[in-house]
């Protein structure tokens, strides 16, 4: 029975513990760091805006890299031609040794 | 400035009357803010976003309802988006914690929430009360807060939740029944 009483007076006070709450305040200079963040987002939005750009010149890069390379490959394979002619011309191939003609 | 001229300030986008906006309303922000979020540090980033909202958003704003009770349903919306987020981010950690924490030991442990505002002989009773309004539902919580914290009359409220005047008494009925409840169970255990 008193421990019921004493679980109500508690009850009752706990709801009664935010009578008289002073308004909590933010730290001050709020405004300065609020206008820092809104001028940094607007920096991320220009820097977004610039994205596109960004990409487009990397496929730039991709697409010049693939013909470098391709231009590479089929040159050093034209490069190679003139031995192949050589090896030819003297008979020099692997299988020309065991010929039994 | 009058509601009027703040809103055509602000549309016309004039650095005056954000600042002003910004400095009549940033405490009662942080304030319905804190009270939901429960973190000083957190509360003052989204009271930070809810100004971001605020000019931003200022164009849709018709002037169907006052600004202050527009900015208590930004910030009550932001502040319950923010309380979500960190209840989910420590259920993960609790479960990271579970998978590769050293005998399954809690590595994540709330801090007790004490409003600064509370009178000192009620800090320890404040922050029980506070830990009950976490189990609140979202409308009950929002609607206990603006009352209690902030100080909101009921009518005042229907404006920010946008319901009845029935809806917000309903509300406010529900939330009390579901704190003595919660406290009792509290009380009795201890």
């Amino acid at each position: 029975m008193e421990k019921n009483y004493q679980v109500q007076e508690e009850i009752k006070r706990t709801l009664q513990s935010l009578e008289g709450l002073k308004p909590a305040e933010p730290a001050p200079f709020f405004y300065t760091r609020l206008q820092a963040r809104m001028e940094k987002k607007k920096g991320m939005k220009v820097s977004w805006r610039w994205e596109p750009a960004y990409a487009y010149a990397f496929l730039g890069v991709v697409i010049f890299l693939n013909v470098l390379t391709i231009y590479q490959v089929s040159h050093r394979s034209s490069n190679a031609e003139p031995g192949e002619q050589f090896v030819n011309y003297y008979g020099l191939n692997y299988f020309s040794g065991f010929d039994t003609n | 400035m009058n509601d009027l001229e703040l809103l055509q300030g602000l549309q016309s986008h004039q650095s005056v009357a954000f600042r002003y906006l910004v400095e009549h309303y940033q405490t009662k922000v942080f304030n319905t803010v804190l009270a939901i979020v429960q973190h000083p540090e957190e509360a003052e980033d989204v009271a930070q976003e809810v100004f971001m909202e605020v000019y931003e958003s200022i164009d849709k704003f018709r002037g169907e309802a006052r600004v202050s009770s527009w900015i208590y349903r930004i910030a009550t919306t932001k502040a319950l988006e923010a309380y979500r987020k960190k209840k989910a981010q420590k259920r993960w950690g609790g479960f990271l914690s579970s998978l590769f924490g050293e005998n399954n030991e809690v590595m994540y442990e709330p801090i007790d929430f004490v409003h600064p505002g509370v009178e000192l002989e009620n800090k320890e009773r404040a922050s029980v009360l506070f830990k009950a309004i976490n189990q609140l539902s979202d409308k009950q919580k929002i609607a206990f807060t603006l009352h209690h914290v902030e100080g909101l009359s009921y009518q005042e409220i229907t404006e920010v939740m946008q319901v009845s005047l029935s809806s917000v008494e309903s509300l406010m009925f529900r939330a009390k029944t579901n704190l003595k409840s919660l406290l009792k169970t509290y009380y009795t255990s201890q």
